[in-house]
């Protein structure tokens, strides 16, 4: 049956109707909040004292905390001279479908290697990896969505500790589209350890090759610069069940940088407050800043936040270059900026719906050569199937 | 003799075929230029083709990146060499040959996907086009949608540099002679024709 549109029209109706409001209790919130951000704009000392007394009663806090520089910094890059390479990795799966004939999964990860203003044709790298039983058929059951996305973001860390071995390069860029740390829920699980292990392990490898690396997220709406400021409205005996109460729930930190932030600048460098950030430690431990990227597109706004471990963030040579390189970066696609880099590097990863079937019958056929008894796919997913076009018995 | 690769055959049909062809490779095809496929060479079967139509087709990536201030040769170079955007030339076939034999008849089977194309050597050229008749010009008369005057008059003049080269200066002549007479009761292409003859650098002693 189609959307019944007559009904759905009235509740977008009443949407509309509440949105103006909606719209000025965030304005007010902005406006608050930008009061505040604007007090304790150099009192960074303070703020970062304020967190570790509330983590003494709170270890599941999550906020930004700044380092030396003031909370409304600006930051433009200053200009490379130095030739540079960037190694952009991204990652594509198949989940395992309970529905399908035969669960299978396939992570696709590709990697983009460009060399900026050295007049060399970019290069293109994939590895193909399908899952095996062991991997799809766990313990636990059926491997999960979230497990497959977790070994694809292990992966694409892979791919580029293993091509920066091979890259003689200096500075080399590692890029990532999504954020650095590896938020997964579960974290007790074995898979999941194991994983985080093998996570750090790459980290650690493009770390001693001198790597930068670099989580970038599009149109971020994280409000971790905002948990910060709540923090100084809390009363001592409130810090127990931070998170809970909110002061400014629905204000993101893009509301404010967006205003803060003229193109080609960055914010100030935060470091990551939280308990999923506790995985990766010392020169590991995830930072961000906010990122306004160069933008022929004058009637929409854009901001990004760039996560970087420690070991960027404590090096301004180093901060300098990846933002300038990003920023030459999302020139190349003019007004829809966005790394080209890490645009290509999707292209690559990518897994369409036709190739999946296209595995799914090589694989069938494999097991047919085998004499091995197949299953149907569920009678739900047949059905679903079936053709949905119309077909005419004349012209 | 050397071949010169131009490409791989994307699809194909009876009277022609489209050919897929990096941008490094577009030096080399030009509108108008005589290609052949080798189809079965242990046979010595091979297609023979004018080139009609060069295209280099868009996706949305390129449209997005044309609108940039600044595109750096890098980003060029990756689209022309990585990006599956292969430019995709057409060809109508105006021949074949079997064991050596040369025949203005449409080849009895279409060359199969990514089959390799090659142009044609000046000697071959000569070989195909200096056959008693000028049967093969019919293929092109009798095809819609193609610039007939451009592809003809392009197919001329490669084809009477081949045959000087060969030592047949008076081909030009027989040759236009000949699209005349086919064409002496179709007075628009005819003028058409002629006019983008007159354009070329031919001698039509």
């Amino acid at each position: 049956m189609p959307v019944n549109y007559l009904e759905i029209t009235q509740q977008i109706k009443k949407i509309g109707g509440k949105a103006a409001d909606y719209n000025r209790d965030l304005d007010d919130k902005k406006e608050k909040l930008k009061i505040i951000m604007e007090q304790y704009s150099c009192q960074n000392e303070f703020l970062q004292n304020l967190v570790n007394q509330v983590l003494q009663t709170n270890n599941k806090l999550r906020c930004a905390v700044p380092l030396e520089e003031s909370l409304t910094a600006r930051l433009q890059a200053a200009d490379v001279d130095e030739p540079y390479a960037i190694l952009a990795a991204d990652g594509s799966q198949i989940n395992p479908n309970r529905h399908d004939r035969i669960p299978f999964g396939v992570i696709n990860t590709g990697a983009f290697l460009i060399k900026p203003g050295q007049n060399i044709a970019p290069r293109e790298f994939i590895r193909s990896r399908l899952l095996s039983y062991e991997e799809v058929y766990t313990d636990e059951g059926l491997l999960s969505e979230r497990n497959v996305g977790l070994m694809r973001d292990y992966y694409e860390r892979e791919i580029l500790a293993e091509l920066a071995q091979l890259n003689d390069q200096k500075p080399l860029l590692a890029l990532t589209d999504g954020p650095l740390e590896l938020y997964h829920e579960q974290l007790e699980t074995r898979t999941y350890r194991e994983y985080l292990a093998g996570f750090v392990k790459a980290l650690s490898a493009l770390q001693k090759k001198e790597c930068i690396v670099a989580g970038y997220i599009d149109k971020p709406y994280s409000d971790l610069v905002v948990r910060l400021l709540e923090l100084t409205l809390l009363k001592k005996e409130e810090y127990a069940n931070v998170g809970k109460k909110r002061f400014f729930s629905g204000v993101t930190d893009r509301t404010l940088f967006d205003e803060l932030l003229y193109t080609g600048e960055r914010s100030a460098i935060f470091r990551i407050q939280s308990a999923s950030s506790e995985q990766l430690k010392a020169d590991l431990t995830p930072h961000f800043f906010y990122f306004k990227p160069q933008n022929s597109n004058q009637t929409i706004n854009v901001l990004a936040r760039v996560e970087i471990p420690a070991w960027i963030a404590r090096n301004p040579r180093q901060v300098n270059l990846l933002q300038y390189a990003l920023n030459e970066q999302c020139k190349q696609l003019g007004s829809k900026p966005y790394p080209y880099s890490l645009h290509r590097a999707h292209e690559i990863a990518v897994v369409h719906l036709h190739e999946k079937n296209e595995l799914e019958n090589r694989i069938l056929s494999e097991l047919q050569n085998k004499n091995i008894p197949i299953e149907n796919g569920s009678q739900k997913q047949e059905n679903k199937n079936l053709q949905v076009s119309r077909t005419r018995y004349s012209k | 003799m050397s071949m010169i690769e131009i490409g791989r055959l994307l699809r194909a049909g009876t009277k022609g075929c489209v050919v897929g062809c990096k941008i490094t490779q577009i030096d080399v095809p030009a509108l108008g230029g005589m290609v052949k496929i080798p189809i079965d060479p242990n046979k010595g079967y091979q297609a023979y083709g004018l080139i009609h139509e060069i295209n280099i087709d868009d996706d949305g990536l390129v449209r997005q990146l044309v609108t940039s201030d600044t595109v750096s040769p890098e980003v060029i170079l990756d689209n022309r060499l990585n990006r599956n955007v292969p430019v995709e030339i057409s060809v109508l076939f105006v021949g074949h040959s079997d064991q050596g034999k040369i025949s203005h008849l449409l080849p009895p089977r279409p060359p199969l996907t990514m089959d390799m194309i090659y142009t044609c050597s000046q000697e071959e050229i000569c070989e195909f086009s200096g056959q008693k008749r000028f049967g093969y010009f019919r293929h092109l008369l009798q095809a819609k949608d193609l610039p007939l005057g451009e592809v003809l008059a392009a197919h001329l003049q490669q084809a009477a540099l081949a045959h000087q080269t060969c030592g047949d200066k008076g081909w030009p002549k027989k040759a236009a002679q000949e699209l005349i007479t086919l064409l002496r009761d179709d007075y628009n292409t005819l003028m058409n024709v002629l006019s983008a003859l007159a354009d070329t650098n031919i001698e039509f002693k």
